[in-house]
């Protein structure tokens, strides 16, 4: 099952730091996007839960996956299911 | 969105062995291509489709199994035949990060898509690891 894609995304993109990133205009809901929160991001054949690390001025926007048996992402796909 | 581009990171690192696999999650689609490099181009500066390669002691697989272990499929290309289909692998962020680069976003997805590749079931899908 593909859940609801928050933020489009390429997953194999990795900033200077190591972790994904993409553009918050690619966002469904931009405002969702602040450092903590719990999304999905990707595409419907590729995706991933994420946790916002960052958002840039210029509109990049940090991320790292979770791992599937993190308690946050469990309750993220809980949420969509 | 502002116009000042970030500076993207080079590690200065020789290129990939040539007989290195250079590998890229998912499966190869010209739009996810060309989207991908002109977001790249609307932080960085430059087009660059984002792949990992073999360097370092790392190898395909273990990529396929941390980086893309959400991805179902991966494509799998050698460095050589990247470079000799006229693309640029730039070092760019950690190891083993690289950027598929060329100045034009049209040859950049076209050499791409031409270039010889494989299509392979991630093999952690393959062992039955669910998604």
């Amino acid at each position: 099952m593909t859940p609801p894609i928050d933020l489009r995304s390429d997953l194999n993109a990795e900033d200077d730091n190591g972790e994904n990133w993409a553009l918050l205009a690619n966002a469904a809901d931009p405002a969702r996007l602040r450092v903590g929160a719990v999304v999905i991001a990707g595409t419907p054949r590729f995706w991933s839960v994420v946790r916002i690390t960052g958002v840039d001025p210029d509109g990049q926007v940090h991320f790292v996956q979770l791992d599937e048996n993190d308690p946050a992402a469990r309750t993220a796909l809980t949420t969509v299911a | 969105m502002a116009e000042a581009k970030k500076q993207r990171q080079r590690r200065g690192e020789p290129l990939p062995d040539e007989a290195a696999f250079v590998v890229r999650g998912d499966l190869l689609d010209p739009d996810v291509l060309a989207e991908a490099a002109k977001e790249n181009y609307a932080i960085y500066g430059f087009y660059g489709v984002s792949v990992f390669a073999e360097v370092g002691g790392i190898t395909w697989e273990e990529i396929a199994a941390t980086k893309l272990r959400r991805a179902d499929w991966v494509v799998l290309f050698t460095a050589r035949a990247l470079l000799a289909n006229g693309l640029e692998l730039w070092d760019t962020g950690q190891v083993p990060h690289y950027d598929i680069a060329h100045d034009d976003l049209d040859q950049l997805v076209g050499r791409i898509l031409g270039c010889e590749h494989r299509v392979v079931q991630n093999p952690l899908r393959a062992e039955g690891e669910p998604r």
